[in-house]
Parts: C-alpha cells; structure tokens; sequence
C-alpha cells in the first residue's frame, strides 16, 4: 500500500469498515510510515475541530462549552499520542 | 412556536444576522408548505430543525463568494511513486497559548466556509449534524459513494486549511 492509498482508505479505516485485508495493509504501512502517521493524526485532529467547534455564535452557549470540549480533545490527542495503530 | 432554538441553529453557519433571519423565515415558510408531508416519524422540533439547517445551508449557497477555493488545491498532492509531496512537520498540540478558543473556532468556522458548496454542505450534514450517509444521499439526490468522497475529501481539505496553525513550532 502507498501513502496515497492509505489517505484513501482513512475514513473507511475510521468508520471500521476497511475490509480485514486492507486494514492490514493499512496497519502494516502506517508501522513503517511516519508521513502517515502524522496526517492521520492530523486528519483525526481536523474532524474533530470540524464537529465539536461549530457552535452557536451568541456568547451565552459559545463561551462555556468550546472550551471544554478544546481541552477534552487536546488531552484524548496526548493520549493517544504514539499509538496510533492501536 | 418558539423560534429562539431553530435560529441558533442557522447562526451556527450563518454569520451575518441579515442572512440568518432569512434564513428562518425561509424556515418558516419551507415548514408551512411541507406541513402535509410531516409524518410523525420524527419529533416536530427535529423536522424544523432538520428545514432549518438545509435553509441555512442553501442560503449559504446563493450567497457564492468569488474566493471560494478550488477542493484540488486543498488536497494532498503526490508522487508518482504514491509518497506525499510536501509532508511537512507533525502537527503540534492546539496552539491555545497563541490562539484564543474562540478564535480557534472562528477559525474553523471561516475554513469551513471556504470549502466548495458540495463538500462543506456535506460536512455540515454529516459531521456536524450527524446525518447518516444514506439520509445525506436522499436529499441530496447523490449516490451515497459520493457522499463518501466528498466528506472525505471535505475533511483532508479542512485538515490543509488549518495545517499552518499546527505545524509544531509555527509562529
Ligand atoms: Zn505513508
């Protein structure tokens, strides 16, 4: 597998539907892969800010939830950190 | 019928107040005409919900700026060989000692706003509204394959559009 056809195949490896033997593939290119690593990371980090970052813009809601959820996505991405393969 | 929630929807993605409140009368009026469609299936408040978003949405739409970039510059670019041109650094942790929250999510707001019609209608629906792939496809009256490809390719545009602000040790 390239990294052009692992970029391909992230969203199906995020959603589980990667057929078994191209998640192996996948898996075994991302061990080897470092580019790969990184914008999976990367990928990962920009959907969530896409999902969670959308919010009401009047003040009332804006200012009291963004934050948390900023902070909860800041520390699931140090977890998750190295171990991207699982 | 209380409006206060159905317009913090469509403020979600529209900024301008102006657009927002046509946006809702649109709401309003789409409601009334569609009324005898409404099957129960869902609440009330989900079905308004739902023609709010897609006014909002197609609001988006008729307001087309000039700048709007093109998906292929925002997509990786590769080698023949399959290895990414230009892979750059890892990206840091979120730069909120230079960035504000809120500016970060202004931020994220104005990216999404630069996507291309059809890949930012499409993360809206799907990852900001959690719609499922197949309801994405029905009312979009696309294949759901291309609701695939185009949300994904809306989110490797996203993720180009904010690599400048996580490159570790950007200024
Ligand atoms: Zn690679």
């Amino acid at each position: 597998m390239t990294c052009r056809e692992l970029i391909d195949f992230i969203m199906e490896y995020e959603d589980g539907t990667l057929p078994e033997k191209q998640r192996v593939l996948f898996e075994e290119h991302l061990s080897l892969c470092e580019d790969c690593v990184h914008y999976l990371a990367s990928y990962r980090t920009a959907v969530q800010l896409g999902k969670s970052l959308i919010m009401p813009s009047n003040e009332k809601v804006s200012t009291q939830v963004p934050e948390k959820l900023i902070r909860s996505i800041l520390a699931a991405r140090q977890a998750d950190g190295t171990s991207l393969t699982e | 019928m209380h409006s206060g929630p159905l317009f913090a929807t469509i403020q979600r993605y529209l900024h301008h107040e102006d657009d927002a409140w046509d946006a809702l009368q649109e709401t309003f009026l789409s409601a009334f005409r569609a009324i005898g469609r409404f099957d129960g299936r869902s609440t009330l408040a989900t079905w308004l919900h739902r023609i709010a978003v897609n006014a909002a949405v197609m609001k988006w739409r008729s307001r087309r700026r000039t700048s709007i970039r093109s998906i292929d510059d925002l997509l990786p670019s590769y080698y023949d060989d399959g290895h990414r041109r230009d892979p750059g650094p890892a990206w840091g942790s979120l730069p909120l000692d230079r960035i504000e929250v809120a500016e970060m999510r202004e931020l994220v707001r104005q990216c999404i706003a630069e996507l291309p019609d059809i890949h930012r209608e499409i993360l809206i629906l799907r990852d900001i509204e959690e719609w499922d792939t197949a309801t994405v496809a029905t009312h979009l009256d696309i294949e759901e394959g291309a609701v695939k490809t185009r949300l994904h390719r809306a989110r490797q545009a996203l993720r180009t559009m904010l690599d400048p602000y996580f490159r570790e040790g950007s200024p």
